[in-house]
């Protein structure tokens, strides 16, 4: 009666006979022997290029999201090489930075120590007048170092000008190249005296200096050395101011006058020493 | 019409497991998306249709991925038929009961494995098999589980979907 009644259960009957069926199969499709049974092959046979199908989807999709994956992974690698390469180039740039500095310091020294008895304090250029050329321009020294008015300023290529105002911490200093600015000055072969002014105003700016009331007869040339002549006291006597780049003579002047190329390069100065003129004030 | 929905999402399903799981697999273990497909067709269409995707559904595995053919499609066509046996009985609208369902569902087909192991001769502690696969795997398979139903359960509000069929006709 049981049996009878199993039988007229028409789906229980079809998922026993398919479970017998998938179990057979199953014990003959798992056998590895290595070769291949008849029914295997043909199964095999109807089966592989389904197979080939999925597995070619299959293989695109994983790709695919294999390539997302990796192409993350580079972008972030991108980014910390990026972001490192910056930090690398930043890192340069502030060695190349102090290793000028260093050199330009040890040049500076250098002179400092020659001239021991006049240089008050060395200073770092803070500020400037807008233009290339210094003209007026602050420093980071003032009347707390011992700085005082018409002090002079110096690198250890040459006179740079002289201290115009002073403050507590800062201090003003007026460039040789100034317009305004004027001092006595001495060619260092002939010893003619003159007056060095500067050329720089009011937009002809080309960085040179004059030196006028050269007397007639002077034998200056191209390339004569100027200096400073100690005149007046305000400067310390021989800081080398320039060379002689041109002697002109206005037709009814009664002095000459020599165009001078200053030894300081003014368009690059970041740190300079003062100088005072005598050692016992 | 419904029958090719199911091979699309049986397909679908297939190459999703072997694309998409190997980067979503923790420590070996992949949900068994299946089994949620197994049961849900149980819950929302009962049997015929379960116990066919089940068969369908393992025969595709089998043939990828199996040793011999046979094995999946008898564990998924007896998981589909058994659970399909409570369509009508059950709130089938409940996520809890489809979650109950996958539970079992993965435990049985897993013990299942276990069973065809142990008679190959394979020495497998069962504790050992239940607390590196088969817990994982369930923890893992009910994660998706949800999702799956939720969209599941969209699908069956076509009325193609509701198109009964008939064993042996």
């Amino acid at each position: 009666m049981a049996l009878f009644r199993f039988f007229r259960n028409r789906p229980l009957v079809i998922i026993v006979i398919v479970s017998i069926l998938l179990i057979i199969a199953a014990v003959f499709t798992s056998r590895n022997d290595g070769n291949m049974g008849i029914v295997e092959g043909i199964v095999g046979d109807i089966i592989s290029p389904i197979q080939k199908i999925i597995y070619g989807a299959t293989s695109y999709v994983y790709n695919s999201i294999l390539d997302i994956k990796e192409r993350r992974e580079l972008l972030a690698n991108y980014q910390q090489l990026k972001e490192r390469v910056a930090y690398l180039e930043k890192e340069l740039i502030r060695m190349n930075e102090l290793e000028k500095q260093n050199q330009r310091l040890r040049k500076l020294l250098d002179f400092a120590t020659e001239r021991e008895e006049f240089v008050v304090t060395g200073a770092r250029i803070t500020g400037k007048d807008p233009g290339n050329w210094f003209d007026v321009f602050t420093i980071d020294k003032g009347k707390n170092d011992g700085i005082a008015v018409n002090m002079a300023v110096v690198t250890e290529q040459g006179l740079v000008g002289r201290i115009i105002e002073v403050g507590p911490d800062w201090a003003k200093v007026q460039a040789i190249i100034d317009g305004r600015s004027s001092i006595s000055g001495i060619i260092e072969r002939t010893r003619d005296n003159g007056v060095v002014k500067g050329n720089n105003l009011f937009g002809f700016e080309d960085g040179t200096c004059s030196m006028i009331y050269l007397p007639l007869d002077s034998e200056i040339v191209e390339g004569d050395k100027v200096i400073t002549s100690g005149l007046g006291g305000i400067l310390p006597k021989g800081i080398y101011i320039g060379e002689v780049k041109e002697v002109t003579r206005a037709k009814r002047d009664l002095y000459k006058t020599a165009i001078i190329e200053p030894a300081v390069d003014f368009r690059r100065l970041e740190e300079v020493l003062i100088v005072k003129a005598r050692t016992d004030d | 019409m419904k029958g090719w929905v199911i091979c699309g999402i049986l397909l679908g399903n297939v190459i999703l497991q072997s694309s998409l799981f190997p980067f979503i697999q923790i420590y070996g273990v992949q949900p068994d998306s299946l089994a949620v497909l197994v049961v849900s067709f149980a819950l929302l269409a009962g049997n015929p249709t379960s116990a066919v995707v089940g068969f369908f559904g393992g025969l595709l595995q089998d043939i990828l991925y199996g040793q011999g053919v046979g094995i999946y499609a008898l564990q998924y066509m007896l998981a589909g038929y058994i659970v399909g046996l409570v369509y009508g009985k059950v709130f089938a609208d409940k996520m809890l009961v489809c979650m109950f369902f996958v539970v079992l569902t993965v435990f049985f087909r897993e013990l299942l494995v276990f069973i065809q192991l142990f008679f190959t001769g394979l020495d497998v502690s069962l504790y050992k098999a239940l607390l590196t696969v088969i817990l994982p795997e369930i923890a893992y398979t009910l994660l998706i589980t949800p999702l799956t139903y939720f969209l599941m359960r969209r699908l069956y509000r076509y009325r193609f979907m509701n198109r009964r069929w008939h064993f042996g006709s």
